[in-house]
């Protein structure tokens, strides 16, 4: 419980620190909001500046953010002027978290189940076969994967949507090609921490009870083996919501990753502001959930 | 005449290795009678826990061939199919482990783990089957036990686990119980414990007993009938009076003579039980020394510790501090050429009082000098110089040596850190140093995980001499070997000691083996030092009531003898 209080008390430190670091790094990468665009009337630029106080000094500037921010306004975005970040935010949102949470839930799910019959057969025809295409999980990028998924599943079986985004059955592809890479490193770490695990002493001694087989996996080694899997699941969630960007441009979803690298291409200060911290609170809690999950596992870490 | 329970024929394990087939047993035939008792004795290696594996159908079908036959109440157990097993598994046979820590599942409840048998078997309810695991846990000497079901065995000490073990498996009340080393990992006082717990739980099931140990102590103290083990072969059978007045084969004649006991006389070289150990040229003793009792150890001390306490402060989950005293006010002096023992319980602060004596971990208060210097005083760099002259050797021979360096390399490594030899010279004394502690130099290339345990401490301790040391510091050199390799080595620092002139500081958790090395014995209990012994005789001696319970806790490997007297234990 301690812990917790701890751990929760780190994470509005983390982020103050990620949004400091990155109001001063995109003021100083070369260019402006406003350089973009043909030349401004210098009366005109001087307004925007002045709008968004761009004319004031940076340190200003700075307490000005901090002190919206915490209440969640981070202004209108400089490019897209006539809509406020948070709402950019607020649409472009929910469709990545959606398809970041499916794609979660698919990684585990494949990932779990791969690894542990894979550990159970560990060295078998089937066991090849399930790390060999784990192989080519891990190194088969999206935009490969993504546009064959739509040529087998939508053009010639005609089964699913190609893309887009509305209905349920178009988030499966989509989820899918997100999930692959991240289901191949659950199956592999599943499989070394299942077979870790029944090497155990412990093992041998619930076996020495006469207990099924199953009983064995699923009560005594199920939980340890785990752990190596719930470790990455912090950093996987990360990269999942953030490295969504290429699936949502091949499916064509209108997700808040493809508003994150354009915000930093744009020189949008505002929505850059916006983003970073949604995105940064989200993985500085869900790593705390994946480190605490461990004191779930293990009673040993639990203090 | 009690019925037969369990009788093997030809009972024979072969494992499929990567170069071949290894037979660890190779055709043994036993019987054991309801209720009887019988002990399989034998080095680690020689084949022992492979016939309780091969009984419990442990072993996976495809890595291990296993043939013959092993009868129990007139079935078959080896032809049984895995589902059948299954239900002979903790009902009929059970089986304890070797190391009670981690053959209990860490991530599960004490109270599910000492129940499954009975949920799975007898079909109780989690419910019932709880408040039977608290019965259980009760017969096996546990205050309180409804209240550890819901604890995690790491919040158990080692005999505790153990004694959870034993309550899992007799949940069945199986007609046979087999125990793989159940004590060897726990100090005496708590095997003593345990010994008795399973005792007593035989008495009141009537349940046969397989014990295997290497400890002849313990076989004396609980088995009827023992089985001489050796290279997968068992070579004597008889009962426990037999083997002990009048052992027959020559393997089991060098092993009863390679314990030291607590009655023995200590001026006769323990036994060596295999002689592969050695190379040829014995580097020391020039004539197989009959010990002289040691010239009574004269003038001023070498070391002087004055009231040395190491506390540590731990923060409790509730957020207040404790302190742990490891060590409490420790004085005492080594003189130079004795044999200082040093015995107590694990966790008695044995190590830790070495430590802090070399200045490994920074005392809290009091005072050491080194030949009258302040070593608590000396600047780090100062301190690392006496180092060369107080060295250590340590109680795992397979952790304390680095798995990637070669043997001459981890040898050499003082050399080299201190510049002793020349670099040119230093092959040539390795190779010396190799032949002093009887390890043949041409293996100076070798890695650790070629040699034995017993080469591997011989190494350790080549390294500790390599930088011509004054001292000693032996922590626990033995307790990880067998009883014969264990008399080689004592042998071994016993001709070193009067060779090179050293003064040892020598610690066990073993009274019987300090007894049999050391000059004088410091009893360390809480750590404090309780009680100094200093004659032969330390059962007449012994007067602290901790050093009594010690003593009265050591299985005598004696059956005429089943404890050590102590006057007023107990």
């Amino acid at each position: 419980m301690l812990t917790l209080l701890k751990r929760l008390l780190y994470v509005p430190v983390v982020i103050l620190l990620l949004v400091t670091a990155t109001f001063f790094l995109i003021r100083l990468a070369p260019g402006g909001p406003f350089s973009a665009e043909r030349d401004l009337p210098e009366e005109v630029e001087k307004a925007l500046n002045a709008k968004f106080r761009l004319d004031q000094p940076m340190l200003v500037q700075y307490g000005a953010m901090l002190k919206d921010a915490v209440r969640g306004d981070f202004g209108p975005s400089m490019k897209h002027r006539e809509r406020t970040v948070r709402q950019i935010i607020a649409q472009h949102l929910p469709p990545s978290m959606i398809l970041g949470a499916l794609a979660i839930i698919l990684a585990l799910w494949i990932g779990i189940t791969v690894g542990t019959v894979s550990a159970l057969k560990a060295n078998s025809a089937l066991d090849y076969f399930g790390m060999g295409v784990t192989v080519l999980g891990i190194s088969l990028p999206a935009f490969v994967f993504g546009p064959l998924l739509q040529l087998l599943f939508a053009m010639r079986l005609d089964w699913l949507p190609v893309a887009g985004y509305g209905a349920p059955l178009q988030l499966v592809l989509p989820a899918l090609t997100l999930s692959l890479p991240f289901a191949a490193r659950f199956a592999r770490l599943m499989r070394a921490g299942m077979l870790e695990v029944l090497s155990e002493d412990f093992i041998r001694t619930a076996r020495s009870k006469g207990l099924s087989e199953r009983i064995v996996v699923l009560r005594h080694a199920f939980r340890g083996a785990l752990i190596p899997v719930v470790s990455f699941l912090g950093p996987a969630i990360a990269a999942i919501t953030t490295g969504s960007l290429v699936v949502e441009k091949i499916f064509n979803i209108p997700g808040l990753g493809r508003e994150f690298v354009e915000s930093a291409l744009n020189r949008d200060y505002t929505l850059v502001m916006g983003t970073t911290i949604v995105y940064g609170s989200f993985i500085v809690i869900c790593n705390m959930l994946s480190d605490l999950s461990y004191a779930l596992l293990d009673p040993r870490v639990r203090r | 005449m009690p019925r037969t329970l369990l009788k093997t024929e030809n009972l024979l394990v072969r494992y499929h290795g990567h170069d071949g087939e290894v037979t660890a047993v190779s055709g043994v035939d036993f019987s054991i009678a309801e209720g009887e008792s019988l002990a399989v004795v034998g080095e680690s290696g020689c084949g022992k826990t492979s016939v309780a594996l091969a009984l419990m159908g442990l072993f996976p079908a495809k890595a291990v061939d296993v043939q013959g036959v092993a009868t129990l109440d007139g079935r078959d157990v080896l032809s049984l199919s895995q589902a059948e097993m299954r239900e002979v598994r903790g009902q009929e046979i059970s089986m304890i482990f070797q190391d009670p820590m981690t053959s209990l599942n860490p991530y599960l409840r004490i109270g599910l783990q000492v129940a499954e048998p009975l949920i799975y078997h007898r079909g109780m309810r989690k419910r019932a089957a709880r408040e039977a695991a608290a019965g259980l846990l009760e017969s096996v000497d546990f205050t309180s036990p409804m209240e550890h079901l819901s604890r995690y065995p790491h919040e158990f000490s080692g005999g505790m686990c153990q004694r959870a073990m034993i309550a899992s498996a007799l949940s069945c009340s199986p007609k046979l119980l087999i125990a793989d080393e159940p004590t060897t990992a726990l100090d005496v006082i708590t095997q003593d414990r345990v010994l008795r717990v399973v005792q007593e739980m035989r008495g009141k099931q009537n349940m046969a007993l397989l014990l295997i140990t290497h400890d002849l102590g313990i076989v004396a103290s609980i088995a009827d009938r023992v089985a001489i083990m050796h290279n997968g072969e068992f070579v004597e059978m008889g009962t426990v009076h037999e083997i002990f007045s009048n052992p027959q084969h020559d393997y089991t004649k060098a092993l009863l003579a390679a314990v030291p006991r607590l009655d023995g006389n200590k001026s006769v070289r323990l036994a060596s039980v295999q002689k592969e150990e050695q190379i040829s040229t014995p580097a020391i003793e020039d004539e197989p020394t009959p010990q002289q009792s040691p010239t009574p150890p004269k003038g001023n001390s070498l070391i002087q510790v004055e009231d040395l306490s190491v506390h540590f402060h731990l923060k409790t989950p509730s957020g207040d501090s404790r302190t742990i005293k490891a060590v409490d006010r420790v004085s005492l002096e080594i003189k130079p050429g004795e044999v200082l023992g040093l015995v107590g319980q694990s966790g008695s602060g044995k190590s830790t009082l070495v430590r802090a004596i070399l200045q490994l971990i920074k005392p809290t208060s009091g005072r050491v000098k080194y030949e009258g210097r302040e070593l608590t005083a000396l600047p780090e760099s100062a301190v690392r110089e006496v180092w060369k002259e107080l060295q250590l050797i340590f109680q795992d021979p397979y952790g304390s040596l680095n798995s990637r360096m070669t043997a001459g390399q981890i040898i050499s490594r003082p050399l080299l850190n201190y510049g002793i030899t020349p670099r040119r010279k230093t092959r040539k004394r390795v190779e010396e140093l190799m032949t002093t502690v009887q390890l043949d130099p041409a293996w100076l290339n070798r890695y650790p995980h070629e040699f034995s345990g017993g080469q591997r401490q011989r190494i350790g301790i080549a390294r500790a001499l390599a930088c011509n040391p004054r001292v000693l510091f032996c922590d626990e050199p033995v307790s990880a070997l067998d009883v014969s390799i264990q008399a080689d080595i004592i042998n071994l620092l016993q001709d070193l000691t009067e060779a090179l002139s050293l003064t040892l500081l020598f610690i066990s958790h073993d009274l019987a083996v300090v007894r049999h090395i050391a000059d004088r014995i410091a009893v360390m209990n809480h750590g404090e030092i309780v009680e100094w012994l200093k004659t032969d005789d330390i059962c007449a001696e012994a007067s602290h009531p901790y050093t009594k319970e010690l003593l009265a806790a050591i299985p005598i490997p004696d059956p005429t003898v089943h404890r050590i007297e102590v006057h007023g234990a107990t």
